[in-house]
């Protein structure tokens, strides 16, 4: 009698831990599956601030509507070499009765799906004649 | 003697559920750090964004101003009158504020950014059609309020 009472709280003990270990299981996966997308997100973000600050900084002068590609550290990289990012540059020229109203658009893409992760937008006033801006 | 069936928990079983506590433990860490870095990306990213619109304002704002020199230097042959005329044109503006000061004209105003934060901007104006303006100032400044001065900073623990 004393066997067989031995017996059955082992695999009750089993089939608890066993539920226990599948429920954490699932648990974690879908935390770790969160967390991933989460940093994913959030580093893709970064890059793709950096790229369009770095556009509206550096350019300022030569601005030009075009797509620049980029790779995963946000360095600029031909379209067939491996580019994670790319940057739509969309410059409208609005002539004023002094100068030119550049107004820019940068949207940063995700190449792989082409979904669109960040968008900033300004303007850059050029003056017609020898002022230093 | 011994009655119903006893439930006593073996060290192996134990010890698996306390690591698998532990990997949950963690994980919800790492997943709690990831999502403050996604915040954190979010809120960078509207500041960046908040700024480049104030600037476009800003740049906005300089062009009008351009304009309005432009037109009092063709229609305004009467060199005295240049500040009067121009202080008139801007008129329509009451961010903008226009001084003299040791014969130069200034035009001054400031885009807000955010709740602490403006664009200053600073010009001085000259009457000539070929050198309209210069930029003495286009800078980032702090607007919110520093009450740092009237706190008692410990500097050391007694």
């Amino acid at each position: 009698m004393k066997k067989s009472n031995n017996i059955s709280s082992f695999f009750i003990e089993i089939v608890f831990v066993m539920l226990f270990f599948s429920l954490a299981t699932v648990i974690i996966m879908k935390i770790s599956v969160y967390s991933s997308v989460s940093s994913q997100e959030s580093q893709d973000k970064n890059v793709a601030l950096i790229i369009s600050q770095n556009i509206l900084e550096d350019k300022r002068e030569d601005y030009a509507s075009s797509v620049i590609y980029f790779d995963d550290k946000g360095k600029e990289c031909p379209e067939d070499n491996d580019s994670k990012y790319y940057a739509v540059i969309n410059v409208e020229d609005n002539k004023t009765k002094a100068g030119i109203l550049k107004d820019v658009d940068v949207k940063v893409y995700k190449t792989s799906s082409d979904k669109m992760i960040t968008c900033v937008s300004t303007s850059d006033y050029f003056p017609d004649k020898g002022v230093e801006r | 003697m011994k009655k119903g069936i006893s439930l006593s928990i073996g060290v192996p079983s134990f010890i698996m559920v306390f690591i698998i506590l532990c990997i949950t433990v963690f994980s919800v860490l790492s997943y709690i750090t990831a999502k403050n870095d996604a915040s954190l990306s979010e809120r960078t990213y509207n500041s960046i964004q908040s700024y480049y619109n104030a600037d476009s304002q800003a740049q906005k704002k300089i062009s009008e101003i351009d304009s309005c020199i432009s037109d009092v230097i063709s229609s305004n042959n009467d060199k005295d009158n240049f500040y009067f005329s121009l202080k008139q044109k801007l008129q329509y503006d009451d961010s903008i504020v226009i001084s003299e000061t040791d014969g130069k004209t200034i035009v001054s105003f400031s885009v807000e950014v955010d709740d602490v934060r403006a664009i200053n901007v600073s010009l001085t104006v000259y009457q000539n059609i070929n050198e309209r303006y210069s930029v003495n100032a286009y800078n980032l400044i702090y607007t919110g309020e520093w009450d740092g001065d009237n706190k008692h900073i410990e500097v050391f623990e007694e």
